[in-house]
């Protein structure tokens, strides 16, 4: 799991698909604050977050990577809005689910002929480690963009004007 | 196995070129006792896997590979998570696994199947560009060790699962088959690796204080 920051005005977006809720991005090109240009793809982003990222939007960023899955989970705009909503939620219930199966079906095998099911315990210590990436990456990006709430204000500061 | 340079140097980096060159050394070691394996199997003939008649240079060199195949995991796993740890230092932002996953990956069922290489792909991506990684163009090569990674493997297991359940001859032969592709897909798979090893360790050496 990680989480970083990009400053700076969407340039451009291709979006893949859009439908329950959740919007898929090819790819999403930022031009950032010190003029460097950033792509970045595979962007999985909730819908409500997705309404405000159009091309020329400005501010500050916050993505995150865990498991399989990136995207985007917050934003704050140069004139004061503020958007957060993770998209990883329903695959936290899908390892949920996953591991609540897989664990019935080793239990039941276990009491009817005495047999291990190897897939069943590689499935549930994958839905096992899902579950804690999915989890913890939701803790992190609410932490980080919670530490940050400052820059909306920073940004709404005056500009000292010189002489 | 000590490598003696993957040490930290300047701003954090891992030299990789020290385990880089013996992970690259093992894996032609693993490439070419995997093809000596399949050289034998086939001079051998039907039942060069037998307890009691099989041959005994398959089982010699069959030792050999495991020996070298866990010598070789262990350097390889120590190098990518230098190499990991270095494309996170060097700026890369936005990575998906940590070093510490890059490796662990590979111990996870089901996800070994497609994460290890996500990693590498990722490190190879982050090595060309840190700042802006996701738009470097990947190379095949990365596609193609995979591919012979996963195949290996697969074949190889259906071969260790087939002889665990059943040993008629029929089966046997199966698992006789079965093995001869998995070791000979493993030669590539290594090779591959090896390339891959190299160029990135080449590649991450630009960015080492002083050169």
């Amino acid at each position: 799991m990680s989480t970083s920051i990009i400053d700076g005005t969407i340039e451009e977006i291709d979006i893949k698909r859009a439908r329950g809720g959740i919007a898929i991005y090819k790819s999403i090109r930022f031009k950032q604050a010190d003029g460097s240009s950033r792509t970045v793809t595979k962007q999985v982003v909730s819908q409500e977050l997705a309404d405000a990222l159009t091309e020329g939007a400005s501010g500050r960023f916050y993505l995150f990577s865990t498991f399989d899955i990136k995207g985007i989970h917050g934003f704050r705009s140069r004139t004061g809005e503020s958007y957060y909503k993770f998209a990883g939620g329903a695959n936290t219930k899908l390892f949920i689910l996953l591991g609540a199966v897989n664990l019935a079906w080793v239990i039941f095998r276990v009491m009817i002929d005495g047999n291990v099911p190897m897939l069943g315990v590689a499935l549930f210590i994958l839905a096992v480690v899902g579950y804690i990436f999915m989890s913890k990456g939701a803790r992190e990006a609410k932490a980080q963009f919670d530490e940050d709430g400052g820059y909306t204000a920073a940004i709404e500061q005056p500009a000292v004007q010189p002489g | 196995m000590a490598t003696g340079s993957d040490t930290q140097a300047g701003l954090g980096l891992y030299d990789l070129r020290g385990t880089g060159a013996w992970s690259q050394g093992l894996l032609c070691a693993q490439a070419a006792i995997c093809a000596l394996a399949v050289t034998i199997a086939l001079l051998a003939g039907p039942g060069f896997m037998d307890e009691a008649s099989g041959s005994m240079p398959y089982a010699l060199v069959s030792l050999g590979q495991a020996v070298i195949f866990i010598a070789g995991a262990i350097v390889f796993l120590r190098w990518t998570y230098c190499a990991s740890a270095n494309v996170h230092r060097i700026g890369a932002q936005g990575l998906g696994p940590s070093p510490g996953w890059a490796v662990g990956w590979y111990f996870v069922p089901i996800a070994c199947l497609g994460m290890p290489f996500v990693a590498m792909k990722e490190i190879w991506k982050a090595s060309i560009e840190p700042r802006d990684w996701e738009i470097v163009k990947s190379t095949p090569l990365l596609g193609w060790w995979w591919t012979f990674w996963i195949f290996s493997n697969l074949t190889g297991l259906v071969a260790f699962r087939l002889e665990s359940e059943e040993t008629s001859t029929e089966v046997m032969s199966y698992v006789e088959t079965l093995t001869i592709v998995s070791d000979a897909t493993f030669v590539p798979a290594s090779l591959l690796l090896a390339a891959i090893v190299g160029r990135i360790t080449v590649r991450q050496s630009v960015y080492l204080p002083g050169e």
